[in-house]
């Protein structure tokens, strides 16, 4: 990990010049069309030539299938075979294998299905002259496309003419960088103007040089020649795949880059493949049973060479141990014998374990997607399953780590409530859909926007923005690059104000109640994340001007003439912030002629400077912006998925930490946090955001010693991008992995999607024991979602990256409430059950084998018949535990919906660790031996026939004890069920039938074969059948398997009403053992101790401790240059 | 949305709906459970154990008393009549029947008298493949008439230690031929009494049926009426030397009830399984009963996931 984040220190244009070498030279028209590759994706892993060699090659890159395959070549050598040298566990093996196959094979189709869609989607491409729709997997390198508005660009392209003729585009690349801003593309001048005839296109000739295809997405750098000119581009026109076209009918383009070789597809690192935690203790778990097959192979090997070594000359007589051509040597005895119980005990390890895991997960994944409360109706979006092998991983999810912007926020801001004159107004509920405008969510019947009282505001609202608008169809629309400002103008529209457009002269036409009214703008001073501030000049009708403030309110407030209604306003902006409110401080100031005369020469003087202009401006902007008059304050919500808080609250109940990772600003972040309950005006909240290593750590550090502290309430983390790239180096990591132990809540501000993944990966280095989950919708989302344990992609109505990269995807963030503590807690206990199940029922069916060995002088007497041996775990054993692990319900969905303290079973582990999973193994051990005990000494021991007299031989213990097993094995899985439908009893029920069917069709009814092994086992089963006892033997089986449990449960039982009757008496009724959970740290802290009594720093608390007022704004710079461009003002 | 194409149906199995039985364990079910056990356990345990109980088994070990290679008369004390039929077996200890390499050292084909005999198969039957290999062993009379390299028939080690004394009992005919099954009979045919070595008769069949321990009973013959109180006078010729392995040889006379031999096992094992289950029972009662508060307040299945 902290290699990895290394790199990302690295500034952008050092690791270019590393990454970049050569040149792409692209001649148009192309000569050569196979020069490049093509636009066409493919992901998926095979074809059908080369399926069955690649598929192949995989399984038996799984150790256990080698192991098998190696079993079978040493069931062939005579000498040690205890099958007659048939290998016939290839019979299970080809069975586990081809299942396996059929999945991958369903897997892939699918993804190639997911291709084919991508693949087929239409664009335009200028073909002989005219724009011919053809699929994006046709469109090649050197073609002219035309993407039209809300479409997305099929591949890298160079922007050469849009519809706008001043050449500007806008761009969304919230899949790329998870940034919801419009971003502007500007067509060059050149292009622009001779592509005008679009007949222009089909006769230019010309090359494009440029870089070759590589990953670094905000690097671009080439020249396009034509017409003996040559143009140098960069990455204004540079277009991605993977952004779409807004507020921009058409523009035209020339493919560069295509397919796996566009930024995004070279940024879209081929998903490793993740195993669960429980695989992994079941891999752990696999080798230790191996290691004990060894140690049991070993002991009956030496028993045997003992014995071998005392008796072979004595028995001579009817046995001869000794065949000629054999070594009569104890350890070539040893080492024959050792082989042979690796034969016996090959089922040791579960042959047919992880294809029956696969096939349940495949099943348990495709009832998720059937889940109809985790269906999104409103966009049609099921939850969708990519990788079926994490499924238990979500019973067990420690931290989630989520995007905010379209993850818990729809992205979308409305006006909500504002404060004028010290009067607060806006209601909580929500507007009628058939009033509502858009970006506005306003009720209040005792806000009049006709009182003059109110007008300065609404003008306000009105007038102090950057955006623009165009005229389509007689509708106005607003293209804004912040959405903020989208909602302050609306909300003017709303009250009567209504913006209309802007003309040439700076005239800003507002229509007020049908009259056309112009506000002249005369100078504006952008937004910036430094000033925290916007302000306009005005010239009013009347010939006033005015200055028109908006900002933050630490900013604004100091810079207030001092009124009457400060303290109302701010106590409003307090109260706002706390429901997560956005908010803003408006202010004003009327100039004179002469004063703003005066100013505006100073203004133009400073925009001249080019040297310094932004310090002299910042400068000359001072001098305006003081003595303002407190105008009012606006809140705007961020209004979030449905349900997020409630799921937030009920996945923290359940002790899952939740950190919040998101591309936006620390205001932003902090707001979504108060919105989403995450944080409090209660909790100490702790922001770092310095940007050298010394301070972080300082700020780390009395973070650290302020959190020691608990009387002061709860702690906040909210930590920069910045900060963090250096807080993550490995000199401080442990203190902030030390910090974020005792902050309840995490937040991660302006982190690049590198950035995030990195925080990922400090976690799961820091905490190997936690699994964390990320949770994403955008493409800056997909390394967070790929470096989790699990990724969860919210499905939206575009973009698609973060859902192909994760594992599991769904359509709102609340439904992640319901995958985990449902879908994810059951899988995790029926895998969990599973896994242990599997192994518990193969050593059942081996170790009788071994206390056989004691009868037989460890000589290695496979005493089941072959076939039904090989048949155990595919036909007799097999099916129950899979309706178990797909269909059982221990408590009813609704109450593990609603109640967080049945997921902690999952979230401690409590099914699976090596002393459960050997506490499974010795159960199997003792019934074993019960078996055993039970059919040798009750049953063969006499002659069960009343009129015959004759004894039982061999075959016929060995039908009694191979059917006990399969008898208690399917009794146990009843056992340990919590719903019982009458198919899972019949199927119970079926495969033991089947068992007696096919042992009583094999030893009485087949005919003879030598390799069906049924000639002494004649009449055995019919045999078995007719005797009474083995009807009693089964009885006390069915005691032994069924009652165990039960007893053991029972002693489980009474020993927790024991405690809690002691508890109860001991202390209060309300102390309740979840709190004791709660307060339960995690073991698994690696992190080294750290001495803070040592440390001599008196943390400032009331830095930290200041009063939210929830100052919030989205917008940048330069987005609307035809308004701010200071050639207007010269 | 007029079109929902990817909504999921709704039915129970896909909604996980179906109607289920889930029983949640309470003290009041865990004890009804445990009693209901614990009574079939009792119902099954005594008949069992009073029905074996009333079978008579007498056994004498007779090794020790009679020469090898003579003809030997010993005494077997008869405390109460056994009624018919009474079935005489013979017993061996210390005899690996059961060994890995005496249970394939056989050859199916040849026992059955199939047409055709792979030489794979014969294999199986080394080192006891041909009559010279038969010389020095039980059994080796007749063999060393044939000529030595033909394969030997019957072949393999089970057949070459064949028990071969024979028994006779003053005063009481023991039927030799009713200890096979029919089933048996069909399956082992002899195919030229001259060309083998021995018969495939009952007793081999016997023999040959392995038994699943190293100290074996087999059944030698039946006698058809009740055997009287007192002694019974045993004629053996005996022929099997165990001495070499350290081996006994026993003879048993035994009746059979609905329930087989004369094993108490079953039976014990019954009735104290019965006994566990009433006790927890018992406990689950006494839990419900003191406990009762706490557990009223308590979810029944909490101790599922503590």
């Amino acid at each position: 990990m902290k290699d990895a984040l290394i790199p990302s220190a690295l500034p952008e244009e050092k690791k270019a010049s590393v990454l970049v070498k050569g040149e792409r030279v692209i001649n148009f028209p192309l000569e050569n069309i196979n020069t490049f590759l093509t636009n066409s994706i493919k992901t998926c892993k095979y074809n059908c030539l080369t399926f069955l060699p690649k598929n192949m090659f995989e399984q038996f890159s799984k150790s256990a299938n080698v192991y098998f395959l190696i079993i079978a070549i040493l069931q062939s050598v005579p000498q040690i075979s205890v099958t007659g040298g048939i290998p016939n566990i290839l019979l299970p093996l080809s069975f586990v294998l081809t299942v396996s196959a059929i999945k991958d094979l369903l897997e892939d189709i699918k993804r190639s299905k997911s291709d084919k869609e991508e693949n087929m989607r239409p664009i335009l491409k200028r073909v002989n002259g005219q724009w011919a729709t053809v699929r994006w997997s046709e469109i090649r390198v050197s073609d002219i496309i035309k993407v039209q508005k809300n479409d997305f660009f099929p591949s890298d392209i160079l922007l050469l003419q849009c519809s706008d003729p001043k050449g500007m585009a806008y761009i969304e690349t919230k899949n790329l960088d998870g940034e919801t801003n419009l971003k502007h593309k500007l067509a060059s001048k050149e292009t622009q103007t001779y592509f005008k005839n679009e007949a222009s296109y089909d006769s230019y000739t010309g090359t494009v040089k440029c870089e070759d295809p590589n990953s670094i997405i905000y690097q671009f750098n080439g020249v396009i020649s034509f017409k003996n000119i040559s143009i140098p581009v960069s990455n204004e026109q540079f277009l991605l795949r993977g952004s779409s076209l807004k507020n921009t009918d058409w523009i035209v383009g020339l493919v560069i880059y295509t397919g796996h070789q566009t930024k995004i597809m070279l940024n879209s690192a081929s998903a490793r493949k993740k195993t669960s935690r429980l695989e992994g203790q079941m891999n752990n778990q696999i080798i230790y049973i191996f290691l004990m097959q060894l140690a049991l192979c070993a002991a009956c090997s030496i028993y045997y060479s003992y014995w071998y070594y005392h008796n072979r000359k004595v028995t001579d007589i009817y046995l001869e141990l000794v065949t000629s051509g054999e070594s009569s040597d104890p350890v070539y005895q040893f080492v024959m014998q050792f082989f042979t119980w690796l034969l016996i005990f090959t089922n040791f390890v579960p042959i047919s374990l992880l294809v029956t895991l696969e096939m349940v997960r495949f099943m348990q994944a495709s009832l998720i997607s059937k889940d109809l409360k985790i269906y999104y109706e409103s966009d049609d979006i099921p939850a969708g399953v990519q990788s079926s092998n994490l499924n238990e991983e979500l019973g067990q999810v420690n931290y989630i780590f989520s995007d905010k912007t379209g993850t818990l926020t729809r992205n979308v801001m409305e006006f909500k409530k504002m404060s004028i004159k010290g009067m607060k107004f806006g209601e909580n509920g929500h507007l009628d859909s058939d009033k509502k405008l858009p970006h506005v969510d306003f009720i209040d019947p005792n806000f009049d926007p006709t009182n003059y009282e109110f007008s300065d505001f609404i003008v306000h609202l009105a007038v102090c923005h950057t955006i623009i608008t165009e005229e389509k169809d007689g509708v106005i629309e607003y293209k804004a690059s912040s959405p903020d400002e989208l909602a302050l103008v609306n909300a003017a529209r709303f009250f009567g104000f209504k913006f209309i457009s802007r003309d040439s002269d700076q005239n800003l036409i507002i229509d007020v109640s049908g009259t056309e009214v112009r506000v002249a703008i005369l100078n504006i001073i952008e937004f910036s994340s430094d000033r925290k501030r916007m302000t306009v000049v005005i010239r009013l009708p009347n010939g006033m001007h005015r200055v028109l403030c908006k900002g933050a309110d630490s900013i604004l407030l100091p810079r207030l003439r001092g009124g009457p209604y400060i303290e109302e306003t701010y106590k409003h902006l307090e109260e706002f912030a706390c429901e997560g409110l956005r908010t803003l401080v408006l202010a004003q100031k009327d100039l004179t002629e002469n004063e703003y005369k005066n100013w505006n020469l100073q203004y133009i003087a400073a925009m001249k400077d080019i040297l310094n202009r932004e310090k002299r401006v910042a400068e000359v902007s001072e001098y305006i912006e003081r003595d303002l008059e407190l105008v009012g304050a606006t809140a705007i919500e961020d209004r979030l998925q449905e349900k997020v808080p409630e799921a937030i609250k009920s996945l923290r109940e359940a002790g899952i930490k939740i950190w919040v990772l998101t591309g936006d600003k620390i205001e932003t972040a902090i707001n979504i946090g108060f919105s989403c309950n995450l944080l409090s005006n209660s909790m100490t909240r702790i922001i770092i955001e310095k940007s050298s290593t010394q301070e972080v750590k300082e700020e780390l550090e009395q973070g650290l010693v302020l959190t020691r502290d608990t009387s002061t309430g709860d702690y906040a983390l909210i930590i920069s991008g910045e900060s963090l790239l250096r807080a993550a180096k490995p000199e401080l990591a442990p203190i902030l992995v030390k910090l974020t132990d005792y902050c309840r809540v995490v937040l991660c501000c302006r982190v690049s999607p590198q950035q995030k993944a990195d925080i990922v990966k400090l976690v799961r280095l820091s905490k190997p024991h936690s699994i964390t989950l990320a949770i994403g919708d955008g493409a800056n989302d997909v390394n967070m979602i790929t470096a989790a344990h699990v990724g969860i992609g919210l499905a939206g109505l575009e973009g698609s990256q973060a859902v192909r990269a994760s594992d599991y995807s769904i359509g709102q963030f609340s439904y992640l409430q319901r995958l985990l503590f449902i879908h994810g807690r059951e899988c995790y206990r029926r895998n969990a059950t599973l896994i242990c199940f599997n192994f518990y029922k193969n050593v059942l069916l081996v170790i009788p084998l071994l206390y056989y060995g004691m009868f037989s002088a460890f000589s290695g007497q496979l005493l089941y018949n072959m076939w039904t041996y090989q048949l155990f775990n595919i036909m007799f054993c097999a099916m129950p535990i899979v309706v178990y692990a797909v269909l059982d319900i221990q408590i009813p969905h609704s109450e593990l919906q609603s109640n967080p303290e049945f997921y902690r079973l999952g979230l401690h582990g409590k099914l699976f660790s090596t002393s459960i999973f050997w506490f499974w193994v010795l159960e199997a051990f003792v019934q074993g031996l019960i078996i055993v005990l039970m059919s040798i000494f009750t049953i063969c021991m006499t002659s069960g026939d009343k009129y015959y007299g004759q004894m039982d031989n061999m075959y016929v213990a060995s039908k009694l004890i191979f059917g006990l097993v399969v008898f208690l094995v399917n009794i146990k899985v009843i056992t340990f069920s919590y719903s019982h439908y009458w198919f899972s009893i019949l199927i119970s029920l079926l495969s033991t039938l089947s068992y007696i069917g096919f042992t009583v069709l094999l030893n009485d009814y087949l005919p003879i074969y030598t390799w069906l092994d049924n000639y002494d086992s004649r009449g055995s089963s019919v045999k078995l059948l007719k005797n009474p006892n083995t009807y009693s033997a089964i009885v006390i089986c069915f005691f032994i398997g069924f009652m165990i449990h039960p007893i053991y449960k029972a002693i489980l039982t009474i020993r927790s009403i024991r405690k809690l009757h002691r508890t109860k008496v001991a202390n209060e009724p309300s102390s309740s053992s979840s709190s004791s959970d709660s307060e339960e740290k995690d073991p698994e802290i690696v992190v080294p101790e750290i001495d803070i009594s040592k440390w001599e720093i008196t943390p400032d608390k009331e830095k930290w401790k200041n009063k939210h007022t929830g100052f919030a704004f989205s917008g940048e710079a330069g987005h609307a240059p035809q308004v701010t461009d200071p050639e207007y003002y010269l | 949305m007029s079109e929902l194409r990817n909504k999921p149906e709704n039915t129970p199995f896909k909604q996980q709906q179906l109607p289920a039985f889930q029983p949640i364990y309470t003290a009041k079910s865990s004890a009804l459970i445990f009693l209901i056990a614990g009574i079939l356990f009792y119902a099954f345990g005594f008949p069992i154990y009073v029905v074996n109980s009333n079978v008579v088994e007498v056994s004498k070990q007779y090794d020790n008393i009679c020469e090898i290679g003579k003809e030997c008369t010993f005494t077997i004390k008869i405390d109460e009549k056994i009624p018919e039929p009474v079935f005489f077996y013979y017993k061996l200890n210390n005899f690996y029947q059961n060994h890995r390499l005496f249970v394939r050292s056989k050859s199916y084909s040849q026992l059955r008298n199939a047409k055709k005999i792979l030489p794979k198969e014969l294999d199986f039957c080394k080192p006891a493949l041909h009559n010279k290999d038969f010389i020095g062993y039980y059994n080796e009379s007749k063999a060393k008439e044939l000529d030595p390299d033909d394969v030997a028939w019957p072949c393999g080690m089970i057949a070459r230690s064949v028990f071969n004394d024979t028994f006779r009992i003053e005063g009481y005919d023991i039927d030799e031929d009713d200890i096979v099954y029919s089933n048996d009979k069909r399956m082992w045919v002899n195919e030229n009494v001259d060309k083998q070595w021995r018969d495939i008769d009952h007793h081999l069949i016997v023999w040959m049926k392995i038994s699943p321990y190293s100290n074996f009973r087999k059944l030698w013959g039946v006698i058809k009426k009740d055997v009287e109180k007192g002694e019974l006078t045993v004629v053996v010729d005996n022929k099997y030397d165990v001495d070499g392995w350290d081996g006994e040889k026993w003879i048993v006379l035994s009746n059979s009830s609905a329930f087989g031999g004369k094993n108490p096992n079953l039976g014990i094992i019954l009735i104290s399984a019965g006994t566990v289950a009433l006790m927890f029972a018992l406990i689950f009662t006494v839990t419900g009963v003191v406990y009762k508060h706490s557990y009223e307040n308590e979810d029944p299945r909490s101790w599922r996931y503590t």
